[in-house]
């Protein structure tokens, strides 16, 4: 049985001018994708980085289940080997030096002949067998995701972390490799936090979302009805920010063309701009994002 | 269409012309000055010169394996950790490479000799540290072991610490991470580092000179028989030191070639 991740984080970081920043929050991982947004410096990473033991917290509690991670109070600091927390880089973080069998087998341990299974196994439900030989740097950005992705879940973790691992792909890709990656949890059932500052990737995902901001969280968003939906089918639309509040970072934008106004999560967004707003058609109510503009 | 270079590419090609004759005219002349059976005789017939080859390989493979053992993991806690007076360390690392030799020598002469207390301390343990081949390999040591330390805190530096953190998330410990990621990866700037210190500890002479007269080192011995027999008797010797520096500067070049890069730099290479 899986177990819900729960992290009670507070750290402080030194700035080079003014007082240390801090990053206070208490959040609770269900089962399933949370989306983590926030513009930079928020404190996402620092979040991520004391969950996987990175770093530890000057305060705070991190655990999977019943079982302690990080604890403060009684000393507790697992190191990052032993957490059995998966996580994901923005660069992805493939050892070049190895080829993508070798990459993908990293973390697995036993004989020979077990670690080939594994690994033929992993590699096939990925779509990345082709790849067998080849170097991190003669494969695709796309190819290059499903490798680290598979890397990191072929170990099988209790909890993953992804640190906008999808932001230099093109939308069609990105959406097949979140597919890949819901398939692969709807059997594992694990909590996976997924960093991005990519509002079409928050639209396509319809989870919950976690807003943050100066290393607190200023909105925790429930799950929307595009949960079920399959992601390929995202389109892109050009629209108008029409306001922007810079407490929740969410931007009322009007569609192109329409009278519809879309609330969007666009951190830094200043009133005027033309930006690009994704819309799953399969979804038949936005009703808590859409409203008609006066 | 055929392009021709700029009047920059012009002069810096004819200024790095002039740096490779100064560094290049001395290797050819002395081709011309070698006599092939001065040269076989020597080889064959002197002892001292056998013994001083043997004396000079097997003191700078010693030499560089301490260096490894001890510069190498230097080199990555330098890379890998901040602490008050790192700067001042490094400064004291890169020192011996900037003291002459011979000032070394008897830095290491007041520190490690007879009537040293470290000396004495050895002396009574049955263990000389000078006029004798572990005082050759100490000065060699001593003055070699910057390049494998430095080149070391560079290579590992360069090393993208996301990946050592992605390979401990997988599982590994620092100890496995050290040795399946980071080192790997660094490789060829540590082996270049290694090389280029071999080099230095096969043509060392100033220190090894003041520390341990004997036995003699194929340089120390080309003074002697430059001091005995001037340019005749030094040309074999000084060809059989070109041989061996050459070996080891195509060993540089072949150890040392990069790994593939991505186009920030990093060595993780994710493609755009």
């Amino acid at each position: 049985m899986r177990s819900v991740l729960d992290a009670k984080v507070t750290k402080a970081l030194a700035t080079r001018r003014g007082p240390d920043f801090v990053v206070d929050v208490d959040l609770t991982f269900d089962i399933g994708m949370t989306m983590i947004i926030g513009r930079s410096g928020a404190g996402k990473s620092t979040l991520l980085a004391c969950i996987a033991g990175v770093t530890n917290p000057d305060l705070g509690l991190v655990k999977i289940g019943d079982r302690t991670l990080t604890c403060t109070q009684s000393g507790i600091a697992l190191p990052m080997h032993r957490r059995r927390v998966g996580f994901l880089f923005q660069d992805l973080a493939l050892f070049p030096h190895l080829s993508v069998r070798e990459n993908v087998a990293y973390g697995i341990h036993g004989d020979t002949a077990t670690r080939k299974e594994r690994t033929e196994r992993v590699m096939d439900s990925f779509g990345i067998s082709n790849l067998w030989n080849r170097r991190p740097h003669e494969i695709s950005g796309g190819e290059q995701q499903r490798v680290a992705l598979a890397r990191t879940l072929i170990t099988e973790p209790t909890a993953l972390l992804l640190d906008e691992p999808m932001s230099s792909l093109d939308p069609d890709t990105k959406s097949a490799i979140i597919d890949d990656l819901r398939l692969w949890n709807s059997e594992r059932r694990l909590p996976v936090v997924y960093v991005t500052h990519d509002d079409s990737e928050v639209l396509a995902m319809g989870i919950r979302t976690v807003t943050m901001s100066q290393g607190r969280v200023v909105n925790d968003a429930p799950s929307t009805n595009a949960r079920a939906h399959s992601s390929h089918n995202v389109s892109q639309v050009s629209a108008l920010v029409v306001s922007f509040d810079p407490v929740t970072m969410v931007a009322q934008c009007r569609l192109m063309n329409s009278d519809i106004v879309i609330a969007a999560h666009r951190p830094g967004s200043t009133p005027g701009d033309i930006v690009t707003v994704a819309l799953n058609p399969e979804v038949s109510s936005y009703d808590r994002r859409i409203s008609h503009s006066s | 269409m055929k392009r021709y270079p700029s009047p920059t590419m012009v002069t810096f090609g004819l200024l790095g012309a002039a740096m490779l004759t100064v560094l290049v005219a001395p290797v050819v002349t002395l081709a011309f000055y070698l006599d092939a059976e001065s040269l076989s005789s020597l080889l064959h017939a002197d002892p001292r010169t056998v013994n001083a080859i043997q004396v000079t390989v097997v003191s700078s493979g010693a030499s560089v394996a301490i260096m490894t053992v001890l510069g190498v993991p230097l080199g990555y806690v330098l890379a890998r950790s901040a602490f008050p007076g790192r700067g001042l360390v490094i400064c004291l690392i890169a020192l011996p490479m900037v003291l002459p030799g011979l000032a070394g020598g008897i830095l290491l002469l007041l520190t490690f000799g007879r009537l040293s207390v470290i000396g004495r301390i050895a002396e009574r343990l049955g263990v000389s540290l000078s006029d004798n081949f572990l005082g050759i390999v100490l000065a060699q040591v001593f003055v070699a072991s910057p390049l494998v330390i430095i080149s070391s805190m560079v290579a590992f530096g360069s090393v993208d610490e996301r990946l050592e953190i992605a390979a401990a998330t997988l599982g590994d410990s620092a100890w496995r991470v050290f040795w399946r990621v980071s080192l790997p990866i660094a490789r060829p700037a540590v082996m270049a580092g290694i090389v280029l210190a071999w080099v230095r500890a096969l043509g060392e002479f100033g220190a090894t000179m003041i520390v341990s007269y004997n036995p003699q080192t194929l340089p120390v011995h080309l003074w002697v028989r430059f001091q005995a027999d001037g340019l005749s008797g030094a040309i074999p010797l000084a060809f059989v030191l070109l041989v061996l520096a050459l070996g080891a500067a195509v060993a540089w070049i072949l150890l040392s070639r990069p790994l593939p890069t991505n186009r920030h730099g990093l060595q993780s290479a994710r493609k755009p």
